[in-house]
């Protein structure tokens, strides 16, 4: 069967790939040390010499820009990786076993929906401290109830299948069918909701940065960046509008990948 | 006597219905009530009933698949709950569907190395050139090692079922409607397949079945089935010339026929009434069209009547 | 006098652009009050062949044919309209699986009478819809007419299907493999009712099934398919006693027979061909173990000898062979 990769999808791709390779090019190259002071040149515009002008400090935005992509993908990763990690030992747990564990968990899950995200993040952080780690942990847990309740299900319908049956009669461990069995057959809408995850944690990112509470300064970051430019809008606009335009793009980036990926793995649009 | 390989003794499975409502009682629902049977080492034993009877719980009892709640299960003369290992290795199921049986996102030699994998018979080595004697016994070819399920038709597929199952070496295979998804033309050569098998390995089959064409077919002894209860046991040529339970004489008799005479039928009236709801007396009572009083009253006991001919009716 | 006659019929199926055959070119008719069975194994075509009677075939497939005529309306040239007055009130269907094909939400005996009023002005529907549901069997009917489908057993749900099909009763009713999800006590409850009906009514039927000994106690004439062509066709009896064509020897010496109880069952050899790979020749030709020069070459015409005719070239030397084994 051919499949059709939709237009999503490639603009997705192109999009994460693009910044992808300008990540990987920071951590070797960046036109200016990102965070070398040059207050006589503060607050340019855009020359030759700094393609998107100078900060309040006088450091190159562009290479500031490109620094905070790290963070950015970063931040991401890690937060998505807890929240898949622990949201699919819960919803394995929860989907595969059921009965009172099953209860237990999912009401916990519950639970922590009922809180709006951005509370709890905030929440954490004011208990442990600012910082990129803190941020990233509550990111992150922040994210698993949205893994576990995909995990669940797919648990839940995939234990009731035959080849389960087949694998326990032979004595395959519950775990070993949880995750060698269960697993390759429901991990791609956990892809999709991973890579729509990514996109959420970049801009909760960018959110509690611009409210100072994420990543701190000097480390570059775009959330940090909108903090530290909305003083100086009318005289550097470009210093506001960067880092505004890279944080929308990734996010776009990451929701077209993941909806095209959702389109993909959909039978009906084949 | 024949070598017991499973005896199994007044078993009984129950399985909660779900509640009305938060305050009502839990209710059950009947599924295995009271049976006992044997299967010697080399037989086929058939099990043919309606859809809820219970012979597939008897089959997932019977395989260590469900636990029972009464009574014993006997493989060699152990009680199976207390040799898991043993059994796993040595009573393998082959379920029904082709297509939900097999792990689609896993490679054919993957599926069959799996059972050697868990028990750790082999190095990788070792176990690869297992898979693929098996594979070529079962009529396949090397480089179908590679291949996935979905590029298999439901033939292919169940054959890699049976084969998977052979994978440990076992005594006792339970096949659980093993070819009612298969057309006609692919079940002939599945059921050959099976027979092949248990001449070249002296394997015993407990073959689960609702189509008595090929239970007669395939089977050595039948135990037939109604509403968790065996009705009737018996050699295959007794039960299909002489039935003495009316449930099996009417079962026979509501087979489409496609080569003998035109037979006299006698068409059941009713359903198949849900099985738990305590009713007294003989489970067949409601559809019966031969009763008598003490039908309604009491539960006829599953008795021998001539020598391997076990029948549970008042009036046998 | 035919009700239902069809000439030249294909259906194919687009696949990468390319539209391969799945039906291919065949003719049938079917006597009033008659009824015709269709056998043949998964994939042969025989359920598209009864959905393009009543054009409900799915979006993508491409219909042609020479003729559709059923009772002298040309089902070809009827548009969407004119099939919906057909469907229900003239012809109508039944399905394998009764609870998919009915509306869990509305009352079994709404749903009955609903049919009615939708081809009929009347007010008597539900008076029409107790009325069938007694013929089919049902006791209690009022009760059951205010029940919903979950709350009936498979063959009540099949009971209504069929009253719902029989309640305009329609000169041709088509069942597809009616009683395939049944148990084999309740199926005789249903092909008794259905054989009843067909007496009563004088309704037409078209039987599809898998199943040569259902097909036996019902149809009075039956048609083998395979690979969407039709191979042979003949009376019942004719044709289980006494059949031509290499596979219908094969598919009824597959079948487990208690009289011959020997432990080895005749098997077809290979597969059948996917759709994309229909065989030039005779579309049996692969699995065929009298396949000769010709058969390769071109399709065997449908030739008749009285009334039973067989699609195969050398039909009377394999008959002879298999008299001397």
């Amino acid at each position: 069967m051919k499949r059709e990769y939709s237009v999503y999808l490639k603009v997705g791709t192109v999009i994460i790939t693009a910044m992808l390779i300008m990540m990987v090019v920071s951590i070797f190259f960046t036109p200016y040390d990102p965070e070398k002071m040059d207050v006589e040149h503060r607050l340019q515009g855009p020359t030759w010499k700094h393609i998107l002008g100078t900060d309040n400090f006088g450091r190159d935005i562009f290479s500031r820009i490109m620094q905070g992509s790290q963070t950015a993908f970063t931040v991401g990763l890690v937060s998505v990786t807890i929240g898949l990690t622990i949201g699919l030992v819960i919803g394995g747990i929860a989907g595969y076993f059921g009965g009172w564990a099953d209860n237990l968990l999912m009401r916990s899950m519950d639970a922590m929906i009922a809180f709006p995200g951005i509370i709890i993040a905030l929440m954490f952080v004011t208990i442990w401290g600012y910082g990129i780690t803190n941020t990233m942990i509550a990111l992150g847990i922040m994210a698993v109830p949205r893994f576990a309740r995909i995990a669940r299900s797919g648990f839940l319908q995939a234990k009731e299948l035959m080849y389960v049956k087949m694998a326990k009669s032979i004595g395959v461990s519950n775990l070993r069918i949880m995750f060698v069995h269960i697993l390759p057959n429901i991990i791609s809408p956990l892809i999709v909701a991973a890579s729509l995850g990514f996109a959420s944690a970049v801009l909760a990112e960018a959110g509690l940065s611009y409210l100072g509470l994420g990543v701190q300064p000097p480390d570059p970051s775009w959330g940090t960046m909108l903090h530290e430019s909305q003083l100086y809008f009318n005289r550097a606009p470009l210093f506001s509008i960067a880092p505004g335009i890279m944080i929308t793009l990734l996010v776009f980036g990451f929701n077209m990948f993941g909806d095209g990926l959702r389109d993909l793995n959909d039978p009906r649009k084949r | 006597m024949c070598e017991k390989i499973i005896e199994v003794e007044h078993i009984r499975k129950s399985f909660p219905l779900p509640k009305a409502s938060p305050f009502a009682r839990r209710k059950y629902i009947e599924a295995v009530n009271d049976v006992s049977f044997y299967i010697c080492k080399g037989e086929t034993l058939g099990l043919v009933g309606e859809s809820g009877c219970g012979k597939t719980t008897v089959g997932y009892l019977v395989g260590g698949l469900l636990p029972a709640d009464e009574g014993e299960i006997l493989f060699n003369g152990k009680n199976i709950a207390d040799c898991r290992t043993e059994v796993e290795q040595n009573i393998q199921i082959i379920f029904q569907d082709p297509y939900s049986s097999l792990n689609p996102r896993k490679s054919i030699g993957w599926i069959l190395s799996e059972p050697l994998r868990v028990h750790k018979k082999g190095s990788k080595a070792e176990i690869k050139d297992k898979v693929i004697a098996m594979l070529l016994e079962g009529g396949f070819s090397e480089s179908d090692y590679h291949r996935y399920p979905h590029q298999l038709s439901g033939g292919q597929r169940q054959r890699v079922g049976i084969l998977c199952a052979l994978m440990l070496n076992p005594q006792l295979i339970i096949a659980d409607e093993p070819v009612s998804a298969l057309d006609v033309s692919i079940q002939a050569s599945l059921l050959n397949f099976m027979d092949n098998l248990q001449q070249k390995y002296n394997l015993t089959y407990l073959f689960i079945s609702h189509d008595l064409n090929v239970v007669q077919h395939f089977s050595d002894r039948i135990a037939v089935m109604y509403l968790g209860r065996i009705v009737e046991l018996a050699d295959v040529d007794q039960i299909y010339n002489n039935p003495i339970h009316p449930y099996t004489k009417a079962l026979l008799s509501a087979v489409p026929d496609v080569f003998g005479d035109h037979k006299q039928r006698t068409v059941l009236k009713g359903d198949v009434p849900r099985a738990g709801c305590n009713h007294l007396g003989c489970s067949f009572n409601t559809r019966c069209p031969v009763q008598i009083k003490i039908c309604g009253e009491h539960t006829p006991a599953l008795q021998e009547v001539t020598d391997g001919h076990w029948v549970a009716c008042h009036l046998s | 006098m035919a009700i239902l006659s069809v000439k030249n019929l294909s259906i194919s199926f687009p696949i990468d652009k390319q539209y391969y055959q799945a039906v291919d070119r065949i003719s049938f008719s079917l006597s009033e009050g008659k009824i015709l069975g269709i056998v043949g194994e998964s994939g042969c075509g025989k359920s598209l062949t009864a959905l393009s009677i009543i054009k409900l075939l799915p979006p993508k497939a491409l219909l042609t044919a020479d003729q559709i005529c059923f009772n002298g309306t040309d089902i070809l040239a009827a548009d969407e309209h004119g099939m919906r007055e057909l469907r229900g009130n003239d012809i109508s269907m039944i399905f394998q699986e009764p609870m998919t094909s009915l509306n869990p939400l509305i009352k079994v005996g709404k749903q009955i009478a609903e049919t009615v009023t939708l081809h009929q002005k009347t007010n008597n529907a539900a008076k029409e819809a107790l009325e069938i549901m007694k013929q089919v069997g049902l006791n209690n009917v009022e009760d059951i007419y205010n029940q919903y489908p979950h709350q009936l057993s498979g063959g009540m749900r099949q009971r209504i299907m069929i009253a719902m099909a029989m309640v305009l009763k329609p000169r041709l009713l088509i069942a597809d493999e009616p009683t395939t999800a049944l148990d084999v006590t309740i199926q005789a409850q249903i092909l008794d009712l259905m054989k009843q009906l067909n007496r009563k009514f004088g309704t037409a039927i078209i039987f599809i099934s898998h199943d040569l000994g259902v097909i036996r106690q019902m149809c009075d004439e039956v048609i083998v398919m395979y690979m969407g062509n039709i191979i042979e066709v003949a009376g019942t009896e004719e044709l289980l006693f006494n059949p031509q064509h290499p596979y219908t020897i094969g598919l009824l010496a597959a079948i487990p027979n208690p009289s011959r109880k020997k432990k080895s069952l005749f098997t077809i050899a290979g597969r059948v061909p996917g759709i994309t790979e229909r065989p030039a020749g005779c579309s049996f030709a692969t699995r065929c173990g009298f396949v000769t020069e010709p058969c390769l070459r071109s399709k065997p015409p449908l030739v008749y000898q009285q009334s039973h005719g067989v699609s195969c070239f050398n039909y009377q030397d394999i008959k002879r062979e298999i008299k001397d084994v």
